[in-house]
This record gives structure tokens, C-alpha cells and sequence, in this order.
């Protein structure tokens, strides 16, 4: 039974009565307002921030080495004090200038067949 | 409490990017060159692997041909079965040469420190691509039983075979390219040693001046190498895996004036130091 007041105005809806008496005995128990659960926050947010980071490093590290690679000798030589120093750097230097001969190629091509077959 | 949670995960996700660039800083700070550290007897023992393996096909190619020859005389069942064999046992054992010599040119590759790496990186791709490629050509010829499926593998293969010749000559000019660019850098580096310690020494002042204009010499000789050195490096870095024997043949002529500039300046530095 729908409540009249003394406004005639004011109506209130069958599915949600004002007055306690009125109500409905409901089938199905009102949800209870969950209680937020920090310690569940904190873990997930420090997991989060640990797998992001992750990622972070490991694509830093990689574009650090897919894109730079430092010549032989871009630091610059400390000043020499020793001959000794010297005769390592000069053995260095012609091993280094024997390996550029264009006339030596220390790595042909395999000799071998192109064409094998069992017919002609 | 669903949009707290997604407004707490994306603060946390914030926080974490907002140190990538710190992340990035150290990374730069300290460029590692992480090929640096090369196994010293892996090339060595893949060397070793190939000379086996190019033994045993020397061995078999002789095998192949005679059962090969018997069998177009006698063209009976018999000889055609060895003929077959032979020549399966042959193809998998070139295939297997094939494999281990583009592990030898990748490795090489990956060890020279003067080729850039736009350039070094796709062509090591290549390789490997390459050596898929006969892989396959392997397992296809290994399981072929008869005449006729052995001999269209082999047909299918030659523009395989010709794509790896294309490709050792196109990697072999820039190990050359990376040799000549190594003892190019060590060449100044070594000069400017040499110079620090000369300057060190006590000397007389005819001396000084002496060496003053070797330093000079020097100077131009290195000036004179880089007008030549680097049309080759880029000719070479701008036509990728486009390689022949012929090129390769160029470039080591084309490369000896490069070499030859860079052996006087080895002896300027021995002259002055002493």
C-alpha cells in the first residue's frame, strides 16, 4: 500500500519504502561495505613497482647495447711514463696493421661443389 | 574501493617509469661494450670443426664422383644406389661445412670492433638467416630416398649457395673495413703516446725540433689516409649484403693505399722514438 501524506505531493516508490514497517522482507542480505585492506594495497603496489622497474632496466640496458658500441680507443691513452709501454702499445700497433693486409684473406670461401646431383 | 585500486596501481605504475631515465643515466654513464669479452678458443675451435669437416667432403667429393661416373657407364640399379648415397653423404656434409663457416664469419663479425653496429647487427641477421636456410636444405636432403628428389634438392639449393657467396664477400669487406678502421684509431692512439713520452724526455733543443717535425710528417700522413679511407667505408656500409668476388678483389685493391700510408706512419713512430 502506497503511503499518501497530507501534501498529496509526495510520493515515495513501492520498491523503496520510507518507513521500516513498510519494507519488504528482502530475499538476499545488502552487501556490507568492504573495508579497504591496506596490507593487500602496499603488497601489490610494491610488486608492481618492482615488475615496471624491471622492465624499465632491462629496456635501458638493452637500447645501451644494441646502440652504442664504444670503439677500441675512445679513452684517451694515459701519458706513457715507461718504454717498456711504449714496445706494447708499437706490438699492438702491428699486430693490428697486419690483420688490416687487403692482400691476405685468412678466410676464403669454402671450396666446394655448387652442384651435386646423382644425374648429369 | 575498485577505483581507488586502479587510481593506487596507477600512481604505483608513475612512480616506476619516473626512474627509467634514471636507469637510463647509469646505462649511459658506464657504456659497457658487452662484446668485448669474447671466448678466445671459440673461434679457434670452430676453425678446428672446419678443417675436419672440409677433410672429410674432400674425401667424399672423390667418393661421389666415382660412383657418380660408374653409374652414367653402367646406369644399372646397383650403381645408382651408390651413386645416392654418395651423393646424400656429400650434400650433408657441405651442408655442414657451409654451417660451421658461417659461424666462423658470424664470430669474426661479432669480434671486430671497427664495424658500426647498423651495419655489423643486419648482416649478422643474414647470416643466420642463411644458415637456416641450409639447415633445411639439410634435413630435406637427408631424408630423400630417391634419384630425383635428391637431384631437385640440389637445384633448389644454388640460389642458397649463391646468396651465402654474396654475403661472405660482403662480410668479409668489412671485417677488412673493421681491421683497417682498428689500426686506423690504434695508430693515433699510439702516436699520442709516443708524443707524451717524447715530450717527457729531456731533450736538446735540436733534437725537439727534430722530432717537432716528424710529429709534423706524421700528422700529414695520417691527414692524407681518412680522403681515401672513408669513400671505401662508405661504399662499403651503404650497399648491404651486396657482395662477389670481384668486389671483395676491389677493395683489397682499393684498400692496399689505405694500408700502405698507414705501415709509413708505423715506421715514422719507430724512427722518432729512438
Amino acid at each position: 500500500m502506497i503511503p499518501q501524506y497530507a501534501d498529496n505531493q509526495t510520493f515515495f516508490s513501492e520498491e523503496e519504502p520510507l518507513f521500516t514497517e513498510h519494507q519488504k522482507k528482502r530475499a538476499i542480505r545488502p552487501l556490507e561495505p568492504r573495508k579497504p585492506n591496506t596490507l593487500l594495497f602496499v603488497c601489490i603496489g610494491v610488486i608492481v613497482i618492482c615488475l615496471v622497474s624491471a622492465i624499465g632496466v632491462t629496456l635501458m640496458n638493452r637500447r645501451t647495447t644494441t646502440n652504442t658500441q664504444v670503439p677500441e680507443d675512445v679513452t684517451p691513452t694515459p701519458a706513457v711514463q715507461t718504454s717498456n709501454q711504449i714496445d706494447v702499445l708499437m706490438s699492438e700497433l702491428k699486430a693490428a696493421a697486419q690483420s688490416a693486409d687487403p692482400t691476405v684473406n685468412s678466410l676464403p670461401f669454402p671450396p666446394v661443389l655448387e652442384q651435386i646431383k646423382v644425374s648429369q | 574501493m575498485a577505483k581507488r585500486f586502479a587510481i593506487f596501481l596507477f600512481i604505483c605504475v608513475c612512480v616506476s617509469v619516473s626512474w627509467w631515465p634514471i636507469f637510463a643515466q647509469e646505462s649511459a654513464a658506464t657504456p659497457t661494450v658487452v662484446s668485448q669479452e669474447f671466448d678466445p678458443t671459440k673461434l679457434s675451435n670452430l676453425q678446428n670443426i672446419y678443417f675436419s669437416l672440409l677433410e672429410q667432403y674432400r674425401a667424399q667429393e672423390q667418393k661421389y664422383i666415382v660412383a657418380k661416373n660408374q653409374y652414367l657407364q653402367l646406369n644399372t640399379l646397383a650403381s645408382q644406389e651408390l651413386a645416392i648415397k654418395e651423393t646424400r653423404t656429400l650434400l650433408s656434409l657441405r651442408a655442414d661445412a657451409l654451417m660451421v663457416y658461417i659461424d666462423i664469419l658470424d664470430e669474426q663479425l661479432n669480434q671486430s670492433k671497427g664495424i658500426p653496429l647498423e651495419n655489423k647487427n643486419p648482416e649478422r641477421i643474414n647470416l643466420s638467416l642463411i644458415k637456416e636456410k641450409v639447415r633445411v636444405h639439410k634435413t630435406k636432403v637427408e631424408s630423400a630416398q630417391d634419384r630425383l628428389t635428391l637431384d631437385q634438392e640440389s637445384e633448389n639449393f644454388i640460389p642458397t649457395f649463391r646468396e651465402l657467396e654474396s654475403h661472405t664477400y660482403y662480410t668479409l669487406s668489412l671485417i677488412k673495413v673493421g681491421y683497417t678502421q682498428i689500426a686506423f684509431d690504434k695508430l693515433l692512439s699510439t702516436r699520442d703516446a709516443i708524443k707524451n713520452y717524447t715530450d717527457q724526455q729531456e731533450l736538446s733543443a735540436t733534437k725537439r725540433s727534430e722530432k717537432e717535425r716528424g710529429y709534423e710528417e706524421i700528422q700529414r700522413t695520417i691527414d692524407s689516409i681518412d680522403p681515401v679511407f672513408s669513400p671505401i667505408k662508405n661504399d662499403i656500409y651503404t650497399a648491404p649484403g651486396n657482395g662477389s668476388l670481384a668486389g671483395y678483389s676491389q677493395l683489397s685493391q682499393r684498400l692496399n693505399p689505405v694500408y700502405a700510408q698507414i705501415n709509413k706512419v708505423i715506421q715514422f713512430l719507430e724512427e722518432i722514438r729512438k
